[in-house]
């Protein structure tokens, strides 16, 4: 190509790409939900909060991170965007009669970005790397203790106990598939070899700054709309908000609900849903440390105290629905009649702290840094209101997590994702859950849990109602709300959101032809 | 001189090892932590045990900082806790990002503050009370917000630049400039107007002095006096200063490269510290004292060739 053509094509597309861009800019739309796009797109640009820490699929995050490696890495199992779970690199999944194992018969003709063959040794190669290799998710396979492969096309994953949550495991970062030759490998934590649909353009890719996709020749599924993905780590919030209003990415999400205000002010698209809940966790529900903690009278009063609707409107600017119970509307465990049991009630929390004899309680409110301050300074008030005495303790950046998990607090303020039934149980409320650090116990949910691992869907399901029934009357928490994932977009894509995932996944994404 | 390079790099290198001690020692405390925070909040305690133990973070201090000070001084300063790239390949990922923003804004400020400092003072008059009040305004105004009012009007309104992103000189110079002019005029701003305002003062006091008179006596051109005489001699106040605005531009920095999404040393720094990942902070903090150095260093050998005064004290 000569200079002057050269110039000449830059100039036009210049010119055509800005009118595209006025001419999206001068009627914001209401959605595009229902709008037939072209089939591809030449790029697609997502504002990505963090980047992945390595590309070893075993060290894979899932949340914000998730579509990232969901380019490059396909699972076993696919995880709609509804949630529901269906074939992937595994056609399909049977678990034995006694729950101790399951069979997965595998996708053919599949093979890796560096040519080797998908296929029951892969599995068996990704999984034990997995385990080995003690990344974030290494627990959630704690159960699998081998891998058979009776053919190349049927891989068994034997256990040591049931495990229920497995298949929604096999969705996420366990279930990424990586190339046996590469998993070896200490390339594999900067350039990942997965059988994904697209792979990573090393020379365009920038740390800390842009991850380039570009297509997967040969992909053996449904190609996905976009020739190239790119991936621009904006962490600052308004660096985000900045980029998705010029038009330099066409999508990212937010964390602070001003900031969503003002995306939504400047006619950026947006679906409303939830993806976390949160409030008041009561940790040491059998009062180790705080011992008018163990009488649930207090917990109930603490709980009464708050006022919710007060909080949501002020901090999260209304974006999000009140909230008793942590279990989210699409689980089996969700009970609607429960969601507006804790009402703001000040008085009744004053006779309750009576009744308890607890009206000299003293309470330490620990402060993480992630949180507005505001969500503080109102809970600390409304405490103080019913004639509690509350001091703050600053916990320092990256110390909030370790020192709840530690049991160093018995009662703290936190958020966190909605998640299915088993794995809510299994992460929270379990006696030995990582997220029960004093390790509060009842005999009846034990023998829940038990029917549950034990049983099949509908049985872990009505575990669930059951259990959180008993933990909403118990007050194990004071969930506030769920709040609104403040995920936006430009008119040029359309994008469904994903289900128990801060961000949608990269499947979720189409062209609308703007 | 080769004396004087010679105590300098001693007190460098001194400096280094202590800094980087103080580092570990202020850090230890949260490093317990660290295994937590890499593995997540789904992580088991055990995991957490074990992660600890691969990372050397179950040694006591002295003998973390021992094997991290053995290898750096071998040129290897050990991988990211977070990222798995080694920490000196991501400082050289980081460093030209910010040493663009650092050498652009400084040579930057250096001309406009000289040029106009001089002009001031010579012009006096209104001349100089407008600039006064620039000057002032421009000292008050904190950079972030200059940086915030620049993305809304010219890279969200008018689309001249784009609001965020680096792309390396290497790869484009167009595009270079593009991406750091906007952070740069954000970051030069109260940077002029400090400077100028010394250069100003200096200026005034030395065409206060008899040689000037003499000078102007003598039947120089008015040119000719404050290129040779008062140039040199009002220098050494500018240039101190300038080396002193250097270490806010690498403060100034930290807000700006986060504001414009920069992939520099300043957003590195503030990823590093949140998540409390030991080997990378220790990392940007050598190449933070580094440049700091570097730059007084630069400064001192220009003001001694300026001002042979200062070379025999």
């Amino acid at each position: 190509m000569s200079i002057r053509s050269r110039i000449l094509t830059t100039a036009v597309t210049a010119v055509v790409s800005a009118l595209a861009f006025t001419g999206c800019n001068s009627t914001p739309q209401e959605s595009t939900g229902s709008q037939q796009g072209p089939d591809t797109a030449p790029l697609l640009r997502i504002g990505s909060l963090q980047e992945p820490q390595s590309y070893d699929p075993a060290q894979a995050n899932e949340g914000h991170q998730a579509p990232i490696y969901q380019a490059v890495y396909d699972t076993l199992i696919k995880r709609e965007a509804d949630g529901a779970l269906s074939p992937m690199l595994a056609t399909s999944w049977e678990k034995s009669q006694d729950g101790l194992s399951y069979t997965l018969k595998l996708r053919e003709g599949v093979k890796f970005a560096d040519g080797e063959v998908f296929d029951s040794a892969a599995v068996k190669a990704n999984v034990e790397h997995f385990k080995k290799a003690n990344g974030p998710f290494a627990s959630s396979m704690k159960s699998v203790i081998g891998v058979d492969t009776p053919d190349a096309a049927t891989a068994v994953l034997k256990l040591t106990e049931p495990d229920p949550g497995l298949p929604y495991s096999l969705s996420n970062a366990p279930g990424y598939m990586g190339s046996p030759k590469a998993l070896e490998t200490t390339e594999i934590k900067t350039s990942p070899v997965g059988s994904g649909p697209y792979v990573l353009d090393a020379a365009n890719t920038v740390a800390g700054s842009k991850i380039t996709l570009t297509r997967s020749a040969d992909y053996w599924g449904d190609k996905l709309p976009y020739d190239k993905v790119e991936f621009h780590v904006l962490a600052d919030e308004t660096a985000r908000l900045n980029a998705l209003k010029s038009g330099q990415v066409d999508a990212a999400v937010f964390q602070r609900a001003a900031t969503a205000a003002e995306a939504e002010g400047t006619g950026l698209l947006h679906e409303p849903y939830a993806t976390n809940w949160e409030g008041i966790w009561f940790f040491d529900r059998e009062g180790t440390k705080l011992p008018q903690l163990k009488d649930v009278r207090v917990r109930e009063a603490l709980s009464l105290a708050i006022d919710r609707e007060a909080l949501l409107q002020s901090v999260a600017l209304g974006k999000g629905e009140l909230t008793s119970q942590t279990f989210g509307p699409d689980t089996k465990g969700y009970d609607q009649a429960l969601d507006g049991k804790y009402t703001y009630d000040p008085d009744r929390a004053r006779e309750l702290l009576n009744e308890a004899g607890a009206e000299n309680l003293a309470i330490t409110l620990p402060v993480s840094p992630v949180f507005d301050p505001a969500i503080y300074d109102s809970i600390e008030q409304n405490w103080k209101d019913v004639g509690v005495t509350v001091t703050r303790h600053q916990w320092g950046p990256g110390q909030a997590i370790p020192s709840m998990l530690r049991g160093e607090f018995p009662v703290a303020y936190m958020s966190l994702v909605q998640r299915d039934d088993w794995r809510h149980i299994q992460l929270l409320l379990a006696p030995n859950a990582t997220w029960n650090p004093f390790k509060t116990e009842r005999p009846e949910i034990n023998e829940l849990i038990k029917k549950a691992q034990a049983g099949d869907e509908k049985a872990i399901g009505e575990a669930a109602r059951e259990i959180n029934n008993i933990v909403v009357d118990e007050y194990w928490f004071s969930p506030l709300y769920r709040l609104e994932q403040h995920f936006y977009h430009n008119d040029k894509v359309d994008v469904q959101n994903q289900a128990e995932q801060a961000v949608p996944s990269i499947y979720n994404y189409k062209p609308t032809g703007k | 001189m080769t004396f004087f390079l010679l105590r300098r790099f001693l007190s460098a290198a001194v400096l280094l090892v202590a800094v980087s001690f103080l580092a570990y020692v202020l850090l230890f405390p949260t490093a317990g932590d660290i295994s937590r925070n890499i593995l997540g909040e789904n992580a088991t305690e055990e995991q957490v045990a074990l992660k600890n133990q691969e990372l050397g973070l179950d040694q006591p201090l002295p003998i973390q900082y021992l094997a991290w000070f053995t290898k750096a001084v071998s040129g290897d300063l050990g991988v990211s806790y977070f990222s798995s790239q080694p920490v000196w390949d991501t400082l050289m990922i980081r460093l030209p990002v910010t040493l663009s923003l650092v050498i652009v804004v400084t040579l930057l400020t250096g001309i406009l503050a000289f040029a106009a400092g001089i002009y001031a003072a010579v012009r006096k008059g209104w001349v100089d009370r407008t600039l006064q009040i620039l000057a002032t305004f421009g000292d008050a105004l904190p950079s972030f917000i200059v940086a915030l009012f620049l993305v809304t009007y010219f890279a969200i309104q008018l689309k001249m630049f784009p609001a965020t992103g680096y792309i390396p000189l290497t790869e484009s110079p167009a595009g270079w400039v593009r991406t750091i002019t906007l952070p740069v005029i954000a970051l030069a701003i109260c940077g002029v107007a400090g400077v100028a305002q010394q250069v100003r003062s200096a200026t005034l006091g030395v065409l206060r002095n008899d040689y000037i008179r003499t000078a102007r006596s003598r039947g120089l051109s008015e040119r000719r006096i404050i290129l040779t005489n008062v140039l040199r001699n009002a220098s050494t106040n500018g240039l101190t200063s300038l080396a002193v605005q250097v270490v806010g531009i690498l403060g100034g920095a930290v807000v700006i490269e986060a504001v414009f999404a920069l992939p520099g040393l300043g957003s590195l720094a503030v990823e590093a510290t949140s998540r409390t990942d030991l080997p990378l902070i220790i990392g940007v903090i050598l190449a933070v004292v580094l440049i700091v150095v570097a730059v007084n260093l630069i400064v001192d050998i220009l003001v001694a060739w300026l001002n042979p005064k200062v070379r025999l004290s």
